[in-house]
């Protein structure tokens, strides 16, 4: 709601602003304004006629009613669907207690916001009839899956729940905090692991390679373990590069400068073609282990510059304070310099978050298919020949659910750092 | 969240590590990976395989060539049909990119002309059709696949050709498909012959056998053209079909199946000429002529089927047939299977579970497909087409 005001407020700022100016600066001025807004208002409305014209009359939607599953899991078996949904409702519950807990529901939200979109397609489906009913079969098939995603909300509150009242309950006590906080840690270990195993097989479970997971869950999949992995990596090429060992920072050095002066195309294939060079013979890993190896690499790079104007934002007096308390250099950069230089970095970070988010489609160039993947593979069913607009179409609004929700949490990623640096800022400065 | 991100990441790390070592446990039997095989042709990219990068590359790397080959040999002293056997399931390198060839339906289920030859390989050896993982490999990935022993077969239609055959490393299986390049036009230009496209923009694919093709049969017949050109058979066609060009040039099976999807078929017609041949079949891995044996026969087989007229359907009336070539065709008599290392009745197993030439034809290209593609040259010997299998005894 509050939100909505503010647009309102915007806009009526702005206005009252083109009226002063109409005012200082005449006809002729106001003239050329008007048509400018009606060629740019004609413009919009051209497109987003076409679009319309398109998307309700002459698209055919069948292939994406058809191919939900593919969208969903790629090849997975049906009859294992039960197993990604699942690892669903895990992650959403493992965000959802994080949030509760701590109250830092960023992933929450993506989850949350993500699902929620899914979640309102079906309702679409009877304002769209009319107009295309293709359209409204493709967006009434996704009450298919309503039962996972319902499920996956609902662990996501629930854990919210009970992380809270956890978190009451220990906020009184320091050692009980300590031990909460360890076993969410073990926890979250517990569950990446139960997610591998749940989606690989084993253990009783159907094996299932993974060059047949696919669509979404790759996509997400990709994404969560190179941005989670690329993370720690980079912060520590950030400090390799500051390092007073000339070995260690050289290696840095040439870490970042070459992945950065190469294309993510070139780690895809590198990583596709040359990771089982350089490992022992006989160690072939699966293609979906290599790709999130070169996305890996290829995010640190980046994350370590990011991470390293953060370490530039940190005044030297900090250092010298951490030394003058007796801290060693590991004490100096985990008590003190990093928390600093992670928060200034955090918007850089979570836009290079962003943007690998969608870079996993090039995943395509080395066979693996995930949504991108997808919306070609299905527009090259015999019976769907050249639907590529349909299935490009479908992909670009679940990317843009995803990274829209993901850009808002970022926001408010942002705006705490940002609060907590007035918060640390030293006492009023000598003020008028 | 900026603060527990390294947390969780230790604990995830850990899980990725056991991860892919678990994930390489189960590999080992693909004993074939031969590293020195992979630099040795990580710089041949596919259906640019024209003379001069492929000279380029037999300079650049004489020596690795020669170190590699010969261990490559050395090293797999256990052939690749033992492995699948052992394996008990057939990995198999297709596109999926390709509708009528290969494509992967709404249920996750791999289909298509190459896709059923890769179904016949597995019938035939551990006799059962679906014991097949497929692959779906890029242009750029496939021989790459077959170098690493990720695939057993490659069926993903490759040009047969001699700097493949001798550079990359692989053996070349029957060919099951003749393909040739073709050209479609606006009907309203009244393209007839070459000379009429004089001045005329064609869209092609960039770095393609296509492209080259079209620059030589042009340069020959001293037509002037503009060649437009994309990556990418979607972009070509797309493209084409939204008026870039006059003209679009790809091979025949990918005009016929793309015509129908243009905005308007009547307004194209595919003009009568082909300027390459583009033989396609099954490929496998150099050195390994067991292997090689097996797949070549059973893809002899499905031919040799329909022409002895044994189809799924009316496969048990032949079961006591007393023609001998027909009861020595399905391991009723002399063992051929035996000879290849497989079972005496492969053939019954391939025929009953996907069928013979005509069936896989007709179910992936044939009149009740979007495609209805011809079978032309794709006939058997005795109908005047190019399908002519050895005689099995």
């Amino acid at each position: 709601m509050s939100g909505l005001t503010r647009a309102v407020e915007g806009w009526r700022e702005e206005w009252a602003t083109m009226r002063h100016q109409a005012r200082l600066r005449g006809p002729v001025w106001i003239a050329w304004q008007v048509a400018l807004s009606v060629a740019a208002l004609g413009l919009i409305g051209l497109v987003v006629y076409g679009l319309g014209a398109w998307a309700f009359g002459a698209a055919d939607w069948t292939v994406v009613a058809a191919n939900l599953r593919l969208f969903s899991v790629g090849r997975y078996p049906a009859d294992e669907i039960w197993r990604p949904a699942t690892v669903l409702a895990l992650v959403t519950a493992m965000s959802g207690w994080e949030a509760g807990r701590t109250g830092r529901a960023a992933l929450a939200r993506f989850f949350g916001g993500g699902l929620a979109v899914l979640l309102a397609l079906p309702f679409l489906a009877p304002l769209v009839s009319g107009a295309s009913p293709s359209m409204a079969a493709a967006f009434a098939a996704f009450a298919g899956g309503h039962i996972a995603q319902l499920a996956a909300l609902g662990a996501l509150a629930a854990a919210w729940w009970i992380g809270a009242r956890a978190s009451a309950w220990a906020s009184t006590n320091r050692p009980r905090a300590r031990r909460l906080e360890r076993a969410s840690l073990v926890g979250y270990g517990l569950v990446v692991l139960a997610i591998l195993i749940l989606l690989r097989g084993g253990g009783g479970l159907e094996r299932v390679s993974p060059s047949d997971w696919g669509g979404l869950l790759l996509t997400l999949l990709l994404a969560a373990f190179a941005i989670v992995l690329s993370f720690p990596i980079g912060v520590l090429l950030a400090l390799g590069r500051r390092s007073s060992l000339p070995l260690v920072r050289w290696v840095s050095v040439a870490w970042i400068e070459v992945i950065r002066g190469v294309p993510l195309v070139t780690v895809l294939y590198m990583a596709s073609l040359l990771l089982p060079l350089v490992l022992p013979e006989g160690w072939n890993p699966e293609n979906v282990a290599k790709a999130v190896a070169g996305l890996t690499a290829f995010a640190s790079a980046y994350v370590a510059e990011d991470v390293r104007g953060g370490l530039a934002a940190v005044a030297n007096g900090q250092y010298d304070a951490a030394k003058a308390v007796g801290l060693g250099t590991v004490g100096m950069y985990r008590l003190v310099v990093l928390p600093q230089a992670i928060r200034a970095a955090v918007p850089a970070i979570a836009g290079q978050f962003i943007s690998l988010f969608k870079d996993t489609a090039l995943v395509l160039i080395i066979s693996l298919r995930e949504l991108l993947g997808i919306a070609i593979v299905a527009a090259n069913q015999p019976a769907h020949i050249g639907r590529f607009r349909e299935t490009l179409a479908f992909i670009a609004i679940i990317y843009f659910a995803f990274t829209a929700v993901l850009s808002s949490a970022s926001r408010r990623l942002e705006a705490p750092a940002h609060e907590r640096e007035r918060d640390d800022a030293p006492a009023p400065s000598p003020k008028g | 969240m900026h603060l527990t991100l390294p947390r969780w990441s230790a604990a995830l790390m850990a899980a990725f590590l056991v991860f892919s070592s678990a994930a390489c446990g189960s590999d080992t039997d693909s004993v074939a990976d031969d590293a020195a095989n992979v630099a040795d042709d990580a710089g041949a990219v596919d259906d640019t395989d024209g003379a001069d990068a492929g000279a380029e590359e037999v300079a650049a790397e004489p020596e690795t060539a020669t170190e590699s080959e010969a261990p490559a040999a050395a090293d797999t002293g256990v052939g690749k049909l033992d492995t699948v056997l052992a394996r008990g399931d057939l990995s198999c390198g297709v596109n999926d990119q390709l509708p009528g060839f290969g494509s992967v339906d709404s249920d996750g289920e791999f289909a298509g002309f190459d896709v059923d030859f890769c179904r016949a390989i597995a019938a035939a050896v551990l006799g059962d059709a679906e014991a097949v993982t497929f692959r779906p490999l890029s242009s750029q990935q496939r021989f790459t696949a077959l170098q690493t022993g990720e695939v057993d077969v490659l069926v993903r239609n490759t040009t047969w050709t001699l700097s493949r055959d001798t550079q990359n490393g692989l053996d070349f299986g029957p060919t099951t498909f003749y393909d040739g390049q073709g050209l479609m036009a606006r009907t309203a230009l009244g393209i007839e012959e070459l000379a009429d496209l004089d001045g005329a923009s064609i869209c092609v694919g960039s770095g393609t056998t296509t492209e080259r093709n079209l620059g030589d049969v042009m340069r020959e017949a001293g037509v002037e053209y503009t060649s437009v050109t994309f990556e990418g058979a979607d972009q070509v066609m797309g493209s084409y079909d939204s008026g870039r060009c006059d003209a679009v040039t790809a091979d025949l099976s990918a005009l016929v199946t793309r015509k129908p999807t243009m905005a308007n078929p009547d307004e194209h017609e595919i003009l009568d000429m082909v300027l390459s041949k583009e033989p396609l079949g099954p490929a496998v891995l150099q050195g390994d002529a067991e292997w090689a044996d097996v797949v070549n026969w059973v893809s002899f087989g499905v031919m040799q089927a329909e022409e002895f007229g044994i189809d799924s359907g009316n496969i048990g009336n032949f079961m006591d047939s007393d023609n001998p070539e027909i009861r020595r065709f399905l391991g009723l008599e002399d063992g051929l299977g035996e000879g290849l290392g497989i079972g005496n009745g492969f053939m019954v197993d391939v025929i009953e579970q996907v069928g013979n030439y005509s069936e896989i034809y007709e179910r992936n290209l044939g009149a009740d497909t979007p495609f209805d593609l011809p079978r032309g040259v794709n006939q058997l010997w005795s109908d005047g087409g190019l399908l002519y299998a050895p005689p099995f005894r």
